[in-house]
């Protein structure tokens, strides 16, 4: 959880490109020569091939949908238009803001379901062990005292 | 000297097939280190119960540095990149020119980053001398930005508000999970100060099959709550 979410390194390095005047695609192209970032490198790569694609369309269509996050797919769809030419800064700005809105409230679910999930741990292991560390010598007592 | 080489072997194999990161792997070994250049000397010349109030003592000085690391978070939010950011900002909005901005911006930065900042400022006075880029990734960044003077209130302007909101997720994000361990932390001091004192009273001993159970439940106890942190992923 400490790292930011896929998407918006993709929308936040976008808008820095764009901002320094550079085109999109031309952001693509170092980002996939210099990049650093691996799975951020294989995504530009994979749109600047399927926008190479004769069926690009068919492609874009595939590419997007096989995207399991929904904010990943509405910044292929920013970077399908801004590959054929149109304006996208204000469009991932928007995005960029929406990101922010779901971070929060993802990350208000996960904090909710963290103390739940923190019960496990204690239920399952440390309780017993601590049981196992109290009743030992008293079992060892009553035994000694022929109780049981 | 076999059971330190395997546990060494064993973390060496998750570090390799990416079950632990490269942090965490540093912080277990500093604490097998730690626990065998103290811990097991300890536990050879004293005995159990020494180690076990060691161990729990271990725990209490970890739980403070941890509640330490949560108060200065929350003081810390307003970090120095940004304040120095948004000193130049300022500077640049009211119409100085980029070198007077900058001088201003270090002579009013605390003094901790100062010497930091004064050596970014030589860097920066010389600005067409292309030859030289700085490595620190801050003052790489405010080189390019600064390199296209046109554009360059834009892209500080939003350098902060993405730093300001790094951070502000971060922090967020974190004290949660410190707080989750940090719950780990307490069960785990008071399991070994109970343990170090049944020591003491002498009712325990380490050959009876319970207190083995109960350490290794202990050991798989933190073994799961780790790997219920390290499966979080964002679902963006």
């Amino acid at each position: 959880m400490t790292t930011t979410p896929l998407s918006l390194d993709l929308v936040q390095l976008c808008i820095d490109g764009l901002m320094e005047g550079k085109s999109l695609k031309a952001l693509a192209q170092t980002l996939i020569v210099t990049g650093t970032n691996t799975k951020v490198q294989a995504l530009f790569q994979k749109s600047v091939f399927v926008h190479s694609h004769a069926q690009k369309e068919i492609k874009w269509n595939a590419f997007i949908k096989s995207q399991s996050s929904l904010s990943l797919r509405a910044f292929l769809r920013i970077l399908k238009q801004a590959y054929e030419g149109y304006p996208s800064l204000e469009q991932l700005k928007v995005l960029e803001a929406e990101i922010y809105k779901l971070m929060e409230e993802e990350m208000e679910s996960y904090n909710l379901s963290l103390s739940y999930k923190a019960l496990l741990p204690t239920f399952l292991f440390y309780f017993p062990a601590l049981l196992l560390l109290i009743f030992t010598p008293l079992y060892q007592e009553f035994i000694q005292l022929g109780l049981i | 000297m076999f059971e330190w080489m395997s546990v060494f072997g064993i973390l060496c194999f998750y570090k390799q097939k990416k079950f632990i990161s490269i942090k965490d792997f540093n912080s277990l070994i500093k604490v097998f280190l730690f626990i065998k250049l103290i811990g097991v000397p300890l536990l050879i010349v004293a005995n159990l119960q020494a180690f076990s109030i060691f161990c729990s003592l271990s725990f209490l000085i970890y739980i403070f540095l941890i509640y330490q690391k949560i108060y200065r978070q929350k003081k810390e939010f307003q970090n120095w990149k940004i304040c120095f950011l948004q000193s130049i900002l300022t500077h640049l909005r009211l119409g100085a020119g980029l070198q007077i901005a900058l001088r201003r911006s270090v002579d009013e930065s605390p003094v901790r980053v100062k010497e930091k900042l004064e050596n970014l400022l030589e860097i920066l006075k010389n600005l067409q001398n292309k030859s030289y880029i700085p490595r620190d990734s801050f003052a790489k960044k405010l080189y390019f930005i600064l390199l296209n003077s046109n554009q360059c209130v834009d892209q500080i302007e939003r350098w902060v508000f993405v730093l300001k909101n790094q951070k502000l997720y971060k922090n967020k994000a974190q004290t949660q999970l410190t707080q989750f361990r940090l719950q780990q932390l307490i069960i785990s001091a008071l399991y070994f100060l109970m343990f170090g004192l049944l020591m003491k009273s002498g009712k325990l001993n380490l050959k009876l099959f319970s207190l083995q159970l109960s350490l290794m439940l202990m050991a798989l106890g933190y073994l799961f709550s780790k790997y219920i942190l390290s499966k979080y992923k964002w679902r963006l």
